[in-house]
């Protein structure tokens, strides 16, 4: 940037951001379109130890959002919303994401690659909606922490935004799998 | 001024979904050469592996696929005539669905009015897809089903009953009065009256 100050409300700042906003709606629809084009798969793959792959998936959903509520945490304790801020609470911050990020990507692909994008119940079609937009969601936020002229409200508005999808993703998938066919591993 | 390291987390996210899903296809036999959708908008999956490996085969112009789904609770069947296709599921004892739908290069789509559908495809020799069901959904892989194996129906006045009678001999079927479903009797499919249904019934 070659303004010396510049502020949020600076033309270029405007800009980057509105980029940032574009490439996340552009991941969640190309998620989207990936989901419903690509031919269902039909190879479910398990793992030792659990009673099926969707076991498997409703585990790692919950793990993501029990991070995710790490990231909830650290986030107001960051913004001087809850006492107690430590110094680790940053690095907490970091990595409990990266880590959420990390245990949702199998979820995800195994959603996108077996099932798609489902309009056949109002729960698939929710799940489907949610994840693409969690996604999307993501990449804004990822973008506009990496660029420190995005405008103020940008993090928190996005990073609440993945949270309560995330939610969403877990009641509209785990929550109804436990539900379903008990608490099982 | 930038930070990188959201920048590389971003990175490594997004690419690491983009690995698992090509390794996906790359791997996978039967998912190897998805041709695109010709129903949908072209948009070409990003991870569309190189031509030519196994590319999804053309259906025969007739034939019925038949099977059970992984978990082994559910008959589907699949009957083909030229572009139009009638589908089959059924657990032989509260589960069953008729439906239609049209067959494209590879792949066969079929609808059932309940909202039931059937998405599949021919890899040359089985056919390979989802079946869903409301909150369910059902993996399948179907072998070829030649007489006296088959999709089967027999309509009355006041019932129809289904029967898939699979590759091996055994067979499930449904008997459905007026949305009250039962088990169908035994059919014997070579002197029993029977249509046996193809793409094309209706």
């Amino acid at each position: 940037m070659n303004t010396a100050q510049p502020t949020s409300e600076s033309p270029t700042a405007q800009s980057s951001f509105l980029v940032a906003i574009v490439v996340g709606l552009m991941v969640a629809v190309g998620l989207g379109a990936y989901g419903a084009v690509h031919p269902p798969g039909t190879v479910a793959i398990n793992v030792a130890g659990f009673s099926s792959f969707l076991a498997v998936k409703s585990w790692l959903a919950t793990l993501t959002l029990l991070l995710a509520i790490v990231q909830l945490v650290t986030a107001l304790k960051i913004y001087g919303k809850l006492r107690g801020t430590s110094p680790t609470v940053n690095f907490l911050h970091r990595w409990s994401g990266r880590a959420a990020v990390a245990a949702s990507l199998p979820v995800a692909a195994h959603c996108l690659y077996i099932a798609g994008f489902q309009v056949t119940s109002p729960r698939a079609l929710l799940h489907s909606i949610a994840g693409c937009f969690f996604y999307g969601v993501f990449t804004i936020k990822m973008l506009a922490l990496s660029d420190n002229q995005s405008p103020g409200w940008a993090l928190p508005v996005f990073g609440g935004a993945a949270f309560a999808a995330l939610t969403v993703l877990w009641a509209t998938s785990s929550l109804w799998f436990f539900t379903t066919f008990g608490v099982i591993f | 001024m930038k930070r990188r390291s959201p920048l590389i987390t971003l990175v490594l996210a997004l690419g690491a979904l983009v690995v698992i899903l090509s390794l996906n296809d790359a791997l996978i036999p039967n998912q190897a050469g998805a041709p695109a959708v010709p129903t949908a908008e072209p948009t070409e999956p990003a991870n569309q592996p190189g031509d030519g490996a196994t590319e999804g085969a053309q259906f025969p112009d007739e034939a019925v696929y038949a099977g059970k789904d992984a978990t082994g609770e559910l008959a589907v069947a699949v009957a083909i005539k030229g572009d139009r296709a009638v589908g089959y599921l059924c657990n032989g004892t509260s589960i069953e669905a008729w439906l239609t739908g049209s067959v494209s290069g590879s792949r066969v789509s079929l609808e059932a009015a309940s909202g039931s559908t059937i998405d599949a495809r021919f890899n040359g020799e089985r056919v390979t897809g989802v079946a869903a069901r409301g909150d369910e959904q059902y993996a399948f892989d179907l072998e070829e089903a030649d007489p006296p194996a088959g999709l089967y129906r027999r309509k009355d006045d006041d019932s129809t009953i289904g029967w898939i009678v699979l590759p091996d001999g055994s067979q499930v079927g449904i008997e459905n009065t007026g949305g009250t479903l039962k088990p169908a009797p035994r059919l014997d499919p070579e002197t029993d009256q029977a249509e046996a249904v193809t793409g094309e019934t209706r």
